[in-house]
């Protein structure tokens, strides 16, 4: 539907308020448009009364109506010969300002200036006759444009009732044309905005060209100085007619040629009536008529006096009693104070008897259009849109949107004139929805899940709950190779695989990424159901890539504890089974429990005790089997915890490798190592090689072989003397980057050894592309050893560590038949419990 | 021949009975006894058919009072198509209908293409007004079918801007309908009108799909569909189920409640018998009713009515006769 594009217009400035549709007697006239992104109420001409109301109505002066004034003034001075019909309120409104206006007029050249208040006494005239050959009674006044478009649009019932006649300025022009052959162009002057419909309803009856306002006009005409200008109107009443420009005039009028006042009834105002009101007003227009003759009806309060047209509005009262009562007076002069209402008919129908009645008959036009029921399942799905799912709902009736009811509100969304976040309830639940949503994938926002989570266990006290953590593993790869598309489509179906899965006997949320949440009935989970309804989802969306999930659940054994921390323990436990191929799912539990507190201990430990060298140094010896003599040894770390027993590295290495502390640790005992090493030296002791452990994590850092070198250079060591550990586990991730990292320790003189070689992942390629200068054969292979097949596999490894001509420490030795063995096969360097435990410095020192 | 018998017709573009081959030329079916009828008109339809209802009251005066799921008491109605009057006709109707419980069935008369479609009742023709008549079966009882050859393809829009009055759709789920349409079924907008023939919208109304045809799109890509869509609701792309298994139940479905069919009225939607033409199928279909009903007289119209509901690219049937009991 086309929107503002009538007399009465929506500026700028509109806000979207509604009060104009409150104010509104039509449904369907406001429509709520958005407009760059703003809301904005505007008119609907088709629908539109043209009462003004919405322009009294609007508290941001965004309704505005549109007349000719500019037209009418820029063609008068252009020269164009224009007659006037002036309503006559003009006279009762400004008396003074009345004659300086219609000299003014004169003197830009119009000729004929016709004051409606002689088309009024026709008008009366007319009616007069209408009612003396008429029995029935209820017949509705047809001057206000409104009343008679009210009825026309939305009460086609009455129309027959409406007086058969033409308004008094129509009458007053269609007299002007037909018996003063004034073939000009007319400008009306009034202080009616509807008017304007009027005149195109009449357009083959008058010569009416120009709709001019009187507050347009005189705004226009604010700076004219009008003083010595002086005319009388070519024509005007004698008698009553002026009388019109107030309310009750027709009862005055009739009354005066008929004496029967007490059968016409004045309504003044009902353009006030809201949509709800104007009903009331039409059926009370029916049945009113039962009693009444006549209902003179007005939209605007106080007749003319409340037009949006008319400046100064109400506060014009006192003035206007005064000029009517002088326009009484005057007119009660003219006929005689003793003359009856009969005599007075009598001498208008001699004034009138050159003319035909006939021509001043109106015919109306039946507008109406039947409005549409809205079906029930309809008014049903928008209440739900709107989230009004309840009764209570659905009859909050605020009238803040501009309806008086829910329903009717409803109705206005269905056919397209309101906006449902014209509903103010509507709209603050979107807000609040909108802040707790996660715009990606519509379910729960983080801090959204866990302000409810705890609302939702502290309405569910005797309920058991589990929160669960999913992570998609890989998903970065996912995203890399099939597009953030793809991603954000799998990340959706999981949400609403999660959303369907809750329904209403749970929450479900997405955190940052591919992370989501769920908190589940402890009851109803079975772990495997809940992971199947989620896999099938996925597979729903016919992935061209397989999707693996991994799942974590913490059973929530105290509510009362903070949801974030719920989160955290089901995301350990989900943290347990990341990278593992077969495991996809883990519950938290007791042994998890000790292990995080045994973490967290760790973490608020390290600090203090690198600061407080409780970090010690064990070495363990390696042997030359052949000289059984000790060659080199390899440094191992013991954590001398106070309060502890000592701590193996398995306690508290894997810890530092999740933060980084691992970087700090090593460097302290290379360097503890070089001190060692140095103090050797410096008393002429035996010095040998030490091999330092070095955690991958290590290797990733740039500055790792400078650091080293600064220590090295620091304590002026021999490069030879500190070997690098790595374990061969390192080297199954980014091998590239290690190669290169590898390279870097060696080009500067660092001897590097693969550790643990056969305990991991390890395959001949990773020998093949790492460049060592030494291999440590993993003790579980030496385990091997007891069997024929082991022994097998050792002495292959053994001699292919001879043709690739890298040399090879036999680790975990801790028999001498092992020992022999491997002699027996050609590895002859040693380290294990059969020649020494690792042991502290001081011992250490003192071995032969 | 039979100057006081009751006569109402329609302008259709293919009709059809049980021994005629073609689809086209009048097709006539009388009543001659076992119901009583009262025939009106309704004029004005495309603006105010509710003022005229008093016209449906009076052809209700001799109906002994009804309850709810009767089959014995009904009114077929018919209204010429291209008005956007069918929902007004559907609420004049209904406000008086629906209070006394009598079901209403009947289509908006179709014509062929550029020809306006017109109605009748005894002896005069009307292009703005709608005639009926309601009856009372004496002996037989009747049941009313709709047959669904669509079903929902989970592609859902809400309808975000929309005439209802002039059935103009402009925007779906905020963007322009014809670009959402477009995406959805990845056609280009020259290919959207023909693959909206086989893809109408859907509604659903709690258990029941009804179907909303695309009547044009215009060249700035507003759709105009033929029956209302309103604001804020959801609407559903539509796909072809199984004609075959549908049919078959249609049957299936009516001979359980019905143990003797005496006659059928049927009404089919135009655009449906278009669409089976171009597939080549009509003649099939028509044989599957010929086989199916025995007795029957069907015309095509432009949308269907059912009680609440105007719908469009549906088949209705109404079947007269003795009821199972079993049932």
């Amino acid at each position: 539907m086309k929107t503002n594009n009538g007399i009465i217009q929506t500026l700028d400035t509109c806000i979207g308020c509604s009060r104009c549709v409150a104010a509104c007697p039509a449904m369907g006239t406001n429509i709520s448009v958005q407009c760059d992104g703003r809301r904005l109420v505007e008119p609907n001409d088709e629908k539109c009364l043209h009462c003004g109301q919405c322009i009294h109505a609007c508290g941001h002066d965004a309704r505005v109506y549109l007349d000719d004034t500019d037209t009418f003034l820029n063609d008068l001075r252009a020269g164009k010969n224009i007659s006037l019909i002036i309503d006559p309120s003009i006279f009762v409104l400004y008396p003074q300002y009345y004659h300086n206006l219609l000299g003014y007029f004169k003197d830009l050249g119009v000729e004929k200036i016709y004051d409606a208040s002689f088309g009024a006494d026709i008008y009366t005239w007319f009616i007069c006759h209408f009612i003396e050959g008429h029995k029935g009674s209820g017949f509705i006044a047809s001057d206000c444009p409104v009343a008679v478009e009210l009825i026309e649009k939305y009460k086609p019932g009455l129309i027959h009732k409406l007086l058969p006649v033409y308004s008094p300025s129509m009458c007053t022009a269609i007299y002007a044309r037909n018996y003063e052959n004034d073939p000009r162009e007319f400008a009306y002057i009034t202080p009616c905005l509807a008017r304007r419909n009027e005149i195109d309803a009449c357009a083959e009856q008058t010569n009416i060209t120009y709709h001019v306002t009187f507050s347009k006009l005189m705004e226009a005409l604010e700076h004219e100085d009008m003083t010595h200008c002086y005319a009388e109107p070519t024509m005007k009443s004698e008698d009553l007619g002026y009388l019109y420009a107030i309310c009750g005039g027709l009862r005055e009028n009739i009354g005066f040629y008929t004496g029967d006042h007490a059968r016409i009834y004045d309504v003044d105002g009902f353009g006030q009536n809201s949509l709800h009101e104007r009903q009331k007003f039409l059926n009370m227009l029916e049945s009113t008529g039962v009693t009444y003759k006549i209902i003179d009806a007005y939209s605007c309060h106080l007749g003319m006096l409340g037009s949006p047209a008319i400046k100064g509005g109400e506060s014009l009262f006192p003035q206007v009693v005064q000029q009517s009562e002088k326009i009484r007076h005057h007119a009660f002069g003219r006929a005689g104070t003793q003359s009856t209402p009969k005599e007075r008919l009598a001498n208008l129908d001699k004034k009138f008897d050159d003319i035909d009645l006939s021509a001043f008959r109106r015919e109306f036009k039946n507008q109406y259009k039947q409005p549409f029921k809205l079906p029930k399942d309809v008014l049903d799905a928008i209440f739900k849109t709107m989230g009004k799912n309840t009764h209570q709902a659905r009859h909050v009736d605020c009238s803040l949107c501009g309806y008086s009811t829910c329903t009717e509100m409803a109705r206005a969304i269905a056919s397209g004139y309101a906006a449902v976040d014209d509903c103010i309830h509507f709209a603050q639940r979107e807000t609040i929805r909108l802040s707790e949503t996660d715009n990606l994938t519509g379910i729960l926002n983080q801090s959204a899940f866990v302000a409810k989570v705890s609302d939702y266990l502290w309405d569910h006290t005797e309920d058991k709950f589990v929160l669960a953590y999913l992570d998609v593993q890989n998903f970065k790869i996912i995203n890399d190779l099939y597009g953030f598309d793809a991603g954000d489509t799998l990340l959706k179906c999981i949400a609403q695989s999660l959303s369907d899965y809750v329904k209403d006997n749970g929450l479900c949320g997405r955190l940052l990424g591919d992370h989501f949440v769920a908190l589940l009935p402890e009851g109803n989970l079975a772990a495997h159901d809940f992971m199947n309804h989620i896999h099938k989802g996925l597979m729903s969306i016919n992935q061209k890539f397989a999707v693996s999930i991994d799942f974590g659940f913490y059973s929530i054994v105290n509510p009362e504890i903070p949801v974030a921390q719920m989160i955290d323990l089901a995301h350990i436990a989900q943290s347990s089974i990341k990278g593992s191929f077969d495991m996809h799912w883990a519950h938290y539990d007791e042994a998890m429990r000790k292990k995080m507190r045994h973490e967290a201990f760790v973490v608020k430990e390290m600090q203090r005790a690198l600061d407080e060298d409780e970090f010690k140094i064990f070495l363990q010896p390696q042997y030359d089997y052949r000289t059984n003599k000790m060659v080199s040894a390899e440094a191992l770390t013991r954590w001398m915890h106070p309060g502890h027993k000592m701590m193996t590295p398995d306690q508290f290495i894997p810890v530092f490798e999740k933060n980084n502390f691992i970087k700090k640790l090593d460097l302290h005992v290379f360097e503890k190592v070089c001190a060692l090493q140095r103090r050797g030296l410096d008393e002429n002791l035996r010095v040998i090689p030490i091999a330092v452990n070095f955690s991958r994590v290590d290797l990733f850092s740039r500055e790792l072989a400078d650091d080293l070198e600064v220590i090295c250079a620091k304590y002026d060591i021999d490069k030879s003397l500190v070997r690098l550990e790595i374990t061969e586990s390192a080297y199954a991730n980014e091998p590239e980057q290690l190669v290169a990292a590898i390279e870097k320790l060696r080009a500067v003189g660092f001897v590097v050894e693969m550790d643990d070689f056969g305990s991991g992942y390890s395959s001949l390629n990773t020998l093949y592309e790492m460049p060592v200068d030494a291999v440590k054969l993993d003790m579980r292979f030496i385990d091997g050893s007891q069997t024929q097949k082991g022994r097998f596999i050792i002495d292959t490894i053994v001699h292919m560590m001879k043709l690739l001509d890298i040399p090879l420490i036999a680790e975990g030795v801790e028999t001498k038949n092992q020992a022999s063995f491997l002699h027996s096969i050609g590895c002859n360097i040693m380290q294990g419990y059969f020649y020494a435990r690792p042991m502290p410095v001081e011992e250490f020192v003192l071995l032969p | 021949m039979f100057p006081d018998s009751t006569i109402v017709g329609s302008s259709v573009y293919a009709s059809f009975i049980p021994q005629a081959n073609s689809a086209r030329g009048i097709k006539i079916a009388a009543f001659i006894d076992g119901i009583k009828v009262k025939s009106g008109v309704i004029h004005d339809i495309e603006r105010y058919p509710s003022l005229h209802a008093d016209v449906i009251k009076e052809a209700t005066d001799f109906i002994a009072p009804t309850e709810p799921g009767q089959r014995r008491v009904g009114c077929i109605m018919f209204a010429p198509a291209g008005l956007a009057a069918e929902e007004m006709v559907l609420d004049a109707f209904n406000e008086v209908l629906e209070p006394l419980h009598i079901p209403l069935f009947g289509g908006s008369s179709s014509a062929q293409q550029d020809v306006r479609g017109k109605v009748a009742l005894n002896g005069k023709a009307y292009e703005k007004s709608a005639v009926f008549f309601t009856f009372e079966l004496e002996d037989t009882i009747f049941y009313r079918y709709q047959e669904n050859i669509f079903q929902p393809s989970g592609k859902r829009f809400l309808v975000t801007k929309a005439d209802v009055e002039t059935r103009t759709l402009y925007e779906l789920d905020g963007h322009p309908a014809h670009e959402v349409l477009c995406r959805a079924l990845d056609v280009t907008r020259e290919e959207l009108p023909r693959a909206l023939e086989s893809h109408p919208f859907g509604r659903t109304y709690g258990s029941k799909l009804f179907a909303t045809v695309v009547e044009s799109i215009d060249e700035d890509g507003t759709i105009t569909t033929l029956s209302r869509l309103y604001n804020q609701t959801e609407i559903e792309l539509l796909g072809l189920v199984d004609m075959d298994k549908e049919k078959r139940k249609t049957f299936e479905d009516l001979h359980k409640l019905l143990k003797r069919m005496d006659f059928s009225l049927v009404l089919t939607s135009d655009k449906r018998v278009v669409m089976l033409e171009k597939a080549g199928i009509f003649r099939e279909n028509k044989e599957f009713l010929d086989a199916g009903l025995g007795s029957y007289i069907g015309a095509t119209s432009h949308g269907q009515y059912l009680d609440d509901y105007f719908i469009n690219m549906s088949l209705i049937i109404l079947a007269i006769g003795e009821k199972n009991e079993d049932k």
